[in-house]
C-alpha cells in the first residue's frame, strides 16, 4: 500500500471521529444529557416504588400488632366479659320490645280507666288549688297534732295529764279543720260539672293526707288486670335482665383493670430506662431519690394473669345460674305472651311481632355464649389468622375506646362499594348514551360543543362539589323525597354522595367510551349502511358490540375514579361507621355510611405514628391501592385488546 | 311512476327517531345538570364579591378570620371582621350593642388560601415538569424497548389511577413525620463557638448563625408540593410520552440521516412537534393539582394562619426561603373543606358560597386555557 | 366525448351529473351522462383520482355521510326514480342498491350473523327463514361448502378471499337490484381474485353489477360494458370488447396501452 493511500485512509477515519464534540470530565455533552434524563426517569420510578414500599412497610405490621391486641383482649378476660355483654344486649333488646308492646297495650286496653285516673288527678289538683287556704290551715293543725302526740309520748308520768289535754285539743282542731276542708272540697267539686259522678264521689271521699286515693288504686288494678297475662312474660324478662347487668358491670371493672396492667407493661421497660436516666442526671439528691422511687415503682414483670382473671372463673357458676334464669324467662315469656292478634293496639301488635324473633335470637345467643363461656380459657392462644379475618370480615370499626379497639374493614368497604355502585348506576347509562350520541348520532357542530363541555366537568374540584352537596343538594333531595313520600332522615347519605360522584365519573366514562366507539373501524359502519341499516341499527348492532370491551374498560376506570374519591364522600356521605341495613330495600340509599377514603382523611390527622390505629389506616390505604391497581390493570388490558383489534 | 325507494313506515324508522331523541336527552341532561350546578354556585357566590360599596375588595385581599356579628336593640345587624372590630367600635361609639356573636372563618377574605394554593401549584409543577418531562424523554427516546420498559410503562400508567388520599397518606408518613429530612435554620444566638462544637450528624453549621438540622419537615409547603408532584408525575409522564411517540418516526430518521446527534435530533425534530401535547398535559396537571384536597390536608395545609406565606420570617435569602418552604400554608381547597365543616349559619354562608365560586372559576379557567391552547397549537402544527 | 348508444333497458341513468366534496367549489365529477344496463356487469376504469369510486358511492348515496358532499347538478335515476329526490329514503335505496367494499369488512360477528345482518335489520326474526336465506346467499356466493361446518365461528377467522366473498354473500342476502363493487379484488391474491371474478360471472344473471377496478385485464375479463373516466369526466363508454380492441379516444388508447395511469 502506498504512503499516499494510507494517509487518505487516516483522513477519512478522522472525519468520522467525534472530534468536534465538546466533552466534560471525558464524557460528551450528549451523554450528559442522556444521563440527566435517565436520572430523572430513575428518580420518578424510585418515588413511585417508594410509595408501594412505604405503604406495605407501614401496613404489614398491622396484623401482628392487631394479633397482640386481640391476645391481650383474651388474656385480660375482656373477651369473657363480652360474652356476658352479648347475652345482656340480646336479652335486653328482646325485653325492650316486649316492654314497649306491654306499655302500649296497657295504655290502650285500659284507656277508659286511665282516662278517668287522669281526669281525677287533674280535677284533684284544681280542687286542691281552690281549697288551698283551708288545706294550709289543716296542715298547720296537723303539724301541731303531731307535735302534741310526740310531746304526749315523751311526757313524764307527771305531765301526762296536761299533755293529754293538749293532744285532745289538737285532735279536735285537726278534725274540725279537716271537716272544714272537706266542705271546701265539696263546694269546689260542684263547680267541676263535667265530671262523672263516680269521680265526683271519689273527690268528695278523698282525705287531705292521702297519697293515692282508693279510687285511683281501684282503677289501676282494673287496668293491670286487663294485661295481667301479658305482665307475666314482661316481668319475667325484666327480672331476668337485672342480675345479669349487675354481674356484667362488676366483671367489666375486673377485666378493664387487668387490661390496663397489660397495656402499661408494654411501655414499662422504656419508662424504667427513662427514670433511671433521670437518676443519673438528677441535680439534687432529693430529685435523685424521687426518680429512683419512680423507677422502682415501674413493674417490669408481666401481670399474673391467672390471678387477674380468677374472679371471672369464680363468677362462672353465677353466670350459669343467670343464663339458666334467662332461658327460663324466655321460655316463660314464650308460653305466656299473648297472641299478637288479640292485642287491641296495632303498634303493640307490631312490636310484639318484632319481639318474637328477638326472643329466639336471645335464646340462641344466651345458649351459645354460655357454652363458650364455660369453655373459655384466658391462656388459650389466639390464632394468627384471627387478626386477618378480624380485619377483613370484622363488622366494627371502634377506635379510641376505653374498652377495646376493633378494626373491622367491612363497614368501610360496603360503604365505599355501595356509593360507587350507586354512582355508576347513575353515571354509566348517561355517559355511554352521551358517548354514542356524540360520536354517532349528533351533527358535527353538536359534537364540538358536547365533547369539551362534558370534559370540562372534570375540572370542577371535588371539594367544591362536596360543599355543594352540603349546602344545596342535600336539602333538595330531602324536599324531593318528601314530595314523593319517602322518609329521608339524613341530609348527608349514600344517594347524595352517589349523585355527586356520578357527575365526577361522567367525564371519565364518557371520554373513554367515546374513544372506544371512535376506534371502531369505519369500514364496519360503511358495510352496515350499505346494507340499508339505519344509523341507530348500526350503532346497536355493530358499533356497540365491537366497542364493548372498550366501554367496559371505561366503566371500570370510572369505578376506580369513584371509589378513590375522597372529599365528596368525606363531606357528604354522612360518616357513620356501620354496615348499611340492606333489609330496607332502596331505603338503604337514604342511610349515612362511611368510606375507606373518607376514614383515612378523617382519622389520619389524629393518630400516633406507628400505633395500631396508624397501621390500620395504612392497611385500609393498601387495600384501596390494590383495588385501584387491579381495576386499572384490567381496564388497560381491555383497552389494549380492542385497540389491537381496531 | 311509483317510487321504489319511498320511505316505509317501519319500526326501524320509529326506533331511529326515538333512539336519537332518547340518547340526545341523556346527553343534554348531563350538560344541563353540570350547568345547573355551575349556575347555582355562580348565582349564590357572586354576591359575596360585592357589597353595598360595590366591589368587595376585602374578600380578595384579606385572609380568613372570625366574623363578629353585632346586634343592636332594634334588631339592626352589623357584620365586622375581627381585625377591624377596634376601629369599627371607635368609629361608631354611638351604637349600642345588645348582643355580640362570633363566627369562625366567616369574616375577612381568601387572600391567604389563594396565595398558598398558587405557591403549592408553582413548586409542585416545577418539580413534576422537570422530572416528568425528562423521564418521558428518556423512556420514549433513550430507553431500550423491550418487556422491561413496557412493564415500567404499565406500572406508571396504573399509578395514575391511584386515589389521591393514598398519596396524601404516603406524603404525611414519608415527608412530614420522617426524622431524617434536612431543614436550614437561622438562629442569631447560634455562635461560632457553638458552631464548632456541634459539628455532627444532627446539626451541620451553615454560613453565619445558620445550621442544617435533620428535624423533618413537618406539615409544610415543601412536603405538600412534593406529595402533589408525585401524584401528578404518572399523569405527566404518560401524557408527555404519548405526545412524543405521536411524532412520526420519519422525522427522527430524517434528522439522524442529516447527521444530527441524538440530542440534536430530539431538540430539533421531536420536541417542537410534541410541544403542544406536553403543554396541554402540564396545564391539565395544574388543574388537577390546584383542585386536590386529599394530598395536602395532612402534608401542607393549615386551617388558620395569622400572616401570609413568608411574611412571618424576618430572615433573609436562603434562610427566608427555607422558613417559607418548611412552614404550613393555607390553601383554597382545604379552606373550603374547613368552611364545609362549620355549623350551618346564615353568617358563614356568604364566605362558603363566595369561596367555592372563586375557586371553581379559577380552576375551570385553567382547564379552559388548556383546551384553548391545545386547539390553537393543533391548528398551527399539522403533519 | 363519444356519442352514446341507446341502451334498451337501463337500470341506472345518469343525466349531466356533477358532484362536489366541498359544497360545490370544485367538482370531482363533471357533467357525466350515460346509462347502465340491467343484469349486466359494467366496469368503471381510469387512473387514481378520476372519480370512478366517488361516482359509485353516489349510486347508493354513501356520500351522504360526508356533510359537505353533494350532487351539484344533473340527475341520477335508478329504476326510473331520481335518487336525490326528497321523497327518496337513502336507507330504502341502500336496501335495493348493495355495495361491496375495496377492503373486505365483515363484522366481528359469526359467519351466520354477518349474512343474516341485513335481514335482521329489516325485522326478520324467524330462525328458519333466516337459516334458509343465509344458506341460499352463501351458496350464491360459492362459499357454502367452505363454511357450512363453522357458521358460528368468527368471520374474522376466514381467509381474505373468503371474507370478501362473505361480504358479497352478505350483500346478496338482502336481494338488491344493483350491486356496486368498489375494487373488490384489490386486497386479494390472484387465486382469491379468480374466485371472486368467477362469482361475479355467476351473479350477473340475477343482479345488475357496477364494478370499479384498477385492473384493465379484470375489466376485460368480467364486464359487458366499460366506462373510462379521466379527471372526473367520462371519456369513453362502450361494449368492453369494443373499448379495449378499438378505442375511439386517444386518451383511452393511451391509458389501456399503459402510457399513463
Amino acid at each position: 500500500m502506498s504512503k499516499q493511500s494510507r494517509s487518505s485512509d487516516s483522513d477519512s477515519q478522522r472525519s468520522f471521529s467525534k472530534k468536534g464534540r465538546s466533552t466534560l470530565l471525558g464524557i460528551s455533552k450528549d451523554s450528559w444529557i442522556q444521563k440527566f434524563f435517565g436520572g430523572n426517569a430513575l428518580l420518578a420510578i424510585v418515588f413511585l416504588l417508594a410509595i408501594c414500599g412505604f405503604l406495605i412497610k407501614e401496613a404489614v405490621f398491622f396484623f401482628p400488632d392487631y394479633h397482640k391486641s386481640l391476645q391481650l383482649f383474651r388474656q385480660s378476660g375482656q373477651e369473657y366479659v363480652t360474652l356476658l355483654e352479648d347475652q345482656y344486649k340480646a336479652q335486653k333488646s328482646a325485653y325492650a320490645l316486649v316492654d314497649q308492646a306491654y306499655n302500649i297495650e296497657r295504655a290502650n286496653a285500659g284507656a277508659a280507666e286511665l282516662e278517668k285516673i287522669t281526669a281525677f288527678a287533674t280535677a284533684r289538683n284544681k280542687v286542691l288549688d281552690f281549697a288551698e287556704e283551708a288545706y294550709d290551715e289543716w296542715d298547720d293543725a296537723n303539724d301541731e297534732l303531731e307535735d302534741a302526740q310526740d310531746e304526749f309520748d315523751d311526757a313524764e308520768e307527771a305531765d301526762k295529764a296536761s299533755a293529754q289535754a293538749t293532744l285532745e285539743a289538737a285532735q279536735t282542731l285537726e278534725k274540725n279543720l279537716r271537716t272544714a276542708w272537706k266542705a271546701d272540697v265539696s263546694a269546689a267539686v260542684l263547680q267541676q260539672s263535667s265530671l262523672s259522678e263516680d269521680v265526683k264521689d271519689a273527690l268528695r271521699q278523698m282525705q287531705p293526707d292521702q297519697g293515692m286515693s282508693p279510687f285511683q288504686m281501684e282503677l289501676q288494678k282494673a287496668v293491670d288486670a286487663k294485661v295481667a297475662e301479658f305482665a307475666i312474660s314482661r316481668n319475667a324478662l325484666r327480672d331476668s335482665v337485672k342480675p345479669l347487668e349487675k354481674l356484667w358491670l362488676e366483671l367489666r371493672d375486673v377485666a378493664a383493670a387487668a387490661k390496663d396492667k397489660g397495656v402499661t407493661l408494654k411501655t414499662a421497660a422504656e419508662r424504667k430506662a427513662a427514670y433511671l436516666e433521670a437518676v443519673q442526671n438528677a441535680p439534687t439528691p432529693e430529685a435523685r431519690q424521687k426518680a429512683q422511687e419512680q423507677a422502682d415503682a415501674v413493674i417490669l414483670a408481666a401481670p399474673d394473669w391467672d390471678k387477674e382473671v380468677a374472679p371471672l372463673y369464680e363468677a362462672t357458676p353465677r353466670a350459669n345460674e343467670i343464663s339458666k334464669n334467662l332461658l327460663q324467662a324466655i321460655a316463660t315469656a314464650k308460653e305466656n305472651l299473648p297472641d299478637p292478634a288479640t292485642l287491641t293496639d296495632s303498634l303493640a301488635q307490631e312490636r310484639l311481632k318484632q319481639a318474637t324473633p328477638e326472643l329466639v335470637k336471645a335464646r340462641e345467643v344466651v345458649t351459645a355464649r354460655t357454652e363458650t363461656l364455660n369453655q373459655w380459657r384466658h391462656d388459650e392462644k389466639v390464632g394468627f389468622f384471627k387478626s386477618v379475618t378480624g380485619f377483613f370480615l370484622g363488622a366494627d370499626w371502634v377506635t379510641n375506646s376505653s374498652w377495646q379497639d376493633f378494626y373491622g374493614f367491612l363497614p368501610l368497604f360496603t360503604g365505599s362499594l355501595l356509593i360507587s355502585i350507586v354512582a355508576l348506576c347513575i353515571a354509566v347509562p348517561f355517559s355511554v348514551a352521551a358517548a354514542i350520541y356524540t360520536n354517532q348520532l349528533a351533527s358535527k357542530g353538536e359534537a364540538t360543543f358536547i365533547k369539551p363541555t362534558i370534559e370540562f366537568i372534570q375540572a370542577i374540584p371535588s371539594v367544591v362539589l362536596g360543599l355543594f352537596g352540603i349546602l344545596i343538594l342535600g336539602e333538595s333531595l330531602r324536599d324531593g323525597a318528601e314530595f314523593l313520600g319517602i322518609p329521608m332522615q339524613e341530609r348527608l347519605n349514600v344517594l347524595n354522595a352517589g349523585i355527586l360522584l356520578a357527575l365526577m365519573a361522567v367525564p371519565t366514562v364518557f371520554t373513554l367510551a367515546e374513544d372506544a366507539i371512535n376506534n371502531v373501524p369505519s369500514a364496519f359502519r360503511d358495510a352496515s349502511f350499505a346494507l340499508g341499516a339505519t344509523k341507530f341499527q348500526t350503532v346497536l348492532r355493530v358499533i356497540v358490540p365491537t366497542a364493548i370491551s372498550g366501554i367496559i374498560a371505561a366503566i371500570l376506570l370510572g369505578f376506580g375514579r369513584v371509589i378513590g374519591e375522597t372529599m365528596v364522600v368525606l363531606l357528604v356521605a354522612g360518616n357513620k361507621i356501620s354496615i348499611p341495613d340492606f333489609s330496607d330495600g332502596l331505603g338503604v340509599l337514604t342511610q349515612p355510611v362511611h368510606t375507606m377514603t373518607g376514614l383515612i382523611a378523617q382519622e389520619t390527622g389524629e393518630v400516633n405514628q406507628g400505633s395500631l390505629h396508624w397501621r390500620a389506616l395504612f392497611m385500609v390505604a393498601l387495600v384501596l391501592f390494590m383495588i385501584s391497581l387491579t381495576v386499572n390493570y384490567i381496564s388497560q388490558t381491555l383497552i389494549r385488546r380492542y385497540s389491537l383489534k381496531g | 311512476m311509483s317510487n321504489p325507494f319511498a320511505e316505509t313506515k317501519g319500526g326501524a324508522k320509529r326506533a331511529e327517531k326515538l333512539g336519537r331523541i332518547g340518547f340526545g336527552i341523556a346527553t343534554y341532561m348531563i350538560i344541563a345538570f353540570a350547568i345547573t350546578i355551575f349556575g347555582i354556585i355562580t348565582y349564590q357566590g357572586l354576591p359575596t364579591l360585592f357589597n353595598s360599596d360595590g366591589f368587595n375588595s376585602e374578600f380578595l385581599t384579606e385572609s380568613p378570620q372570625t366574623l363578629i356579628v353585632l346586634k343592636e336593640g332594634d334588631g339592626t345587624v352589623h357584620k365586622v371582621s375581627f381585625s377591624n372590630i377596634e376601629k369599627w367600635k371607635a368609629d361608631n361609639p354611638e351604637i349600642q350593642i345588645e348582643e355580640e356573636k362570633r363566627f369562625s372563618y366567616a369574616g375577612g377574605g381568601i387572600a391567604g388560601p389563594l396565595i398558598g394554593t398558587a405557591l403549592l401549584v408553582i413548586i409542585c409543577m416545577l418539580i413534576s415538569l422537570v422530572v416528568g418531562i425528562s423521564a418521558a424523554i428518556f423512556l420514549s427516546e433513550y430507553a431500550r424497548p423491550g418487556n422491561f420498559l413496557n412493564t415500567i410503562r404499565l406500572a406508571i400508567l396504573n399509578l395514575a389511577g391511584v386515589p389521591s388520599i393514598v398519596f396524601g397518606l404516603f406524603g404525611f408518613g414519608f415527608f412530614c413525620l420522617s426524622r431524617w429530612l434536612p431543614v436550614l435554620r437561622y438562629d442569631r444566638d447560634f455562635t461560632q463557638a457553638e458552631q464548632d462544637a456541634v459539628i455532627g450528624f444532627f446539626r451541620i453549621p451553615f454560613m453565619d448563625h445558620g445550621y442544617v438540622s435533620f428535624e423533618g419537615w413537618g406539615t409544610s409547603l415543601i412536603a405538600g408540593a412534593i406529595t402533589l408532584a408525585i401524584m401528578v408525575l404518572p399523569i405527566i409522564i404518560t401524557a408527555c410520552e404519548e405526545s412524543l411517540r405521536a411524532v412520526p418516526k420519519g422525522f427522527r430518521e430524517a434528522s439522524l440521516a442529516l447527521g444530527a446527534s441524538k440530542w440534536q435530533m430530539i431538540r430539533t425534530a421531536v420536541l417542537p412537534y410534541a410541544f403542544s401535547g406536553m403543554l396541554t398535559a402540564s396545564i391539565l396537571g395544574v388543574t388537577r393539582v390546584a383542585g386536590e384536597t386529599a394530598p395536602i390536608m395532612f402534608t401542607a395545609a393549615a386551617a388558620a394562619k395569622a400572616t401570609l406565606p413568608g411574611a412571618e420570617s424576618n430572615n433573609g435569602g436562603l434562610f427566608w426561603l427555607s422558613d417559607l418552604l418548611t412552614d404550613s400554608v393555607q390553601a383554597m381547597p382545604y379552606h373550603i373543606y374547613t368552611l364545609a365543616k362549620l355549623p350551618e349559619s346564615e353568617f358563614t354562608k356568604p364566605m362558603q358560597q363566595g369561596s367555592i365560586f372563586v375557586f371553581m372559576v379559577l380552576v375551570m379557567s385553567l382547564a379552559g386555557l388548556s383546551v384553548f391552547l391545545r386547539n390553537r397549537i393543533r391548528k398551527s402544527l399539522k403533519w | 366525448m363519444s356519442t352514446q348508444e341507446v341502451i334498451s333497458s337501463p337500470i341506472i341513468t345518469l343525466d349531466d351529473v356533477s358532484f362536489s366534496y366541498d359544497m360545490g367549489k370544485t367538482n370531482t365529477i363533471k357533467n357525466v351522462s350515460f346509462d347502465i344496463p340491467e343484469k349486466q356487469v359494467t366496469a368503471f376504469i381510469g387512473p387514481s383520482g378520476c372519480g370512478k369510486s366517488t361516482l359509485l358511492r353516489c349510486f347508493n348515496r354513501m356520500n351522504d355521510l360526508i356533510e359537505t358532499a353533494k350532487v351539484t347538478s344533473g340527475k341520477i335515476e335508478i329504476m326510473g326514480q331520481d335518487i336525490n329526490a326528497p321523497t327518496v329514503d337513502a336507507i330504502e335505496l341502500r336496501k335495493q342498491v348493495g355495495m361491496v367494499f375495496q377492503k373486505y369488512n365483515p363484522f366481528p360477528k359469526s359467519i351466520f350473523e354477518n349474512v343474516a345482518y341485513g335481514l335482521r335489520i329489516q325485522g326478520i326474526k324467524n330462525k328458519s327463514d333466516l337459516a334458509t336465506a343465509v344458506e341460499k346467499s352463501l351458496r350464491g356466493a360459492a362459499l357454502w361448502d367452505e363454511v357450512k361446518d363453522r357458521l358460528n365461528s368468527s368471520a374474522l377467522g376466514l381467509s381474505g378471499g373468503q371474507q370478501q366473498r362473505l361480504c358479497i354473500a352478505r350483500t346478496i342476502a338482502v336481494q338488491p337490484k344493483v350491486i356496486l363493487m368498489d375494487e373488490p379484488c384489490s386486497a386479494l391474491d390472484p387465486i382469491a381474485t379468480a374466485k371472486v371474478e368467477e362469482l361475479i360471472n355467476e351473479l350477473r344473471e340475477q343482479f345488475s353489477i357496477v364494478i370499479v377496478t384498477h385492473s384493465m385485464q379484470q375489466a376485460s375479463r368480467i364486464s359487458d360494458r366499460t366506462a373510462f373516466f379521466y379527471l372526473g369526466e367520462l371519456i369513453e363508454y362502450s361494449d368492453t370488447t369494443d373499448l379495449f380492441s378499438a378505442p375511439k379516444e386517444k386518451r383511452t388508447e393511451d391509458y389501456i396501452s399503459g402510457r399513463f395511469g
